[in-house]
């Protein structure tokens, strides 16, 4: 598992940025209600891998409020960054991204 | 060439046949998304649909892993909605729900990739690729149990994909 955070603290932000969310669980994930929107992939497993945090941040666009409650997990926007910044050093190369066959189950 | 393109924008399509209470649903998905490498890991972040993410060691694993939290998700929709036209209204409102964020982030990596073409190294530059011609986004959800004999044919079968986009 990369980066990951506790939910606690996830739902810590949500009460400041997200006032009025309701969270409940599903047979395969979390169901997060926000905004007149419904984010339903939400991983049930705690402590929750950064990368769920920052595209639910994205999705409900509570960014700037979510990055001072979770500094270390929120970055700066790439969406805010001109398009020459959108690149970085080379990373090791990786194999060739293939269709995928067959589901691996969870 | 010591840089190379961070964030790329990439279409998919998925088929899935789900079962719900008492229907059969056929879902084709031809959708957007972007990915980039994080902690030391791949992920794939949902365009559309919005509110999607998959994580891998590689692209192809982050590719799998966001392809079977949208099959797993599809499953606990069709465990809720308990008629096809509840299940139906649902999974379009799931893949129509955007993320403006996201949105840009796509639009932004695919106008610095077409202005940096040489830049896309490793496993995005032998990816099959997508002009805007080539692809349509969009969702298609057919009640596949009320289909006559005739309407069902291996030529309705299709592979999953996913490419970048130029």
């Amino acid at each position: 598992m990369s980066a990951s955070t506790p939910l606690s603290k996830v739902e810590r932000m949500l009460n400041e940025c997200a006032p009025g969310y309701t969270i409940r669980l599903a047979n395969h994930s979390r169901v997060i209600h926000f905004g007149g929107k419904v984010y339903r992939t939400f991983p049930k497993a705690d402590p929750v891998e950064n990368g769920h945090i920052r595209k639910l941040v994205r999705f409900f666009d509570i960014s700037a409020c979510a990055a001072t409650h979770l500094p270390g997990v929120i970055k700066e926007e790439q969406a805010e960054l001109p398009p020459e910044q959108l690149k970085a050093e080379t990373p090791k190369p990786q194999s060739k991204p293939k269709p995928a066959k067959s589901q691996k189950k969870r | 060439m010591s840089e190379l393109i961070h964030l790329h924008p990439l279409v998919f399509t998925l088929q899935d046949a789900v079962t719900g209470c008492g229907f059969l649903a056929g879902i084709v998905v031809t959708g957007k998304a972007v990915m980039e490498q994080e902690d030391g890991k791949w992920w794939m972040y949902g365009v559309c649909p919005g509110g999607l993410a998959g994580s891998g060691s590689t692209p192809n694993e982050a590719f799998v892993d966001f392809r079977n939290r949208y099959k797993e998700t599809l499953f606990d929709m069709a465990e809720e909605f308990s008629s096809f036209l509840t299940f139906r209204s649902a999974v379009q409102s799931f893949f129509a729900e955007e993320d403006k964020q996201e949105e840009d982030r796509w639009e932004k990596a695919l106008e610095f990739l077409r202005q940096n073409e040489k830049s896309i190294t490793g496993p995005f530059k032998e990816m099959p690729r997508k002009l805007p011609g080539d692809y349509k986004v969009g969702i298609r959800i057919d009640r596949l149990e009320k289909k006559n004999k005739a309407q069902l044919t291996p030529a309705n079968n299709i592979q999953d994909s996913l490419s970048k986009v130029a």
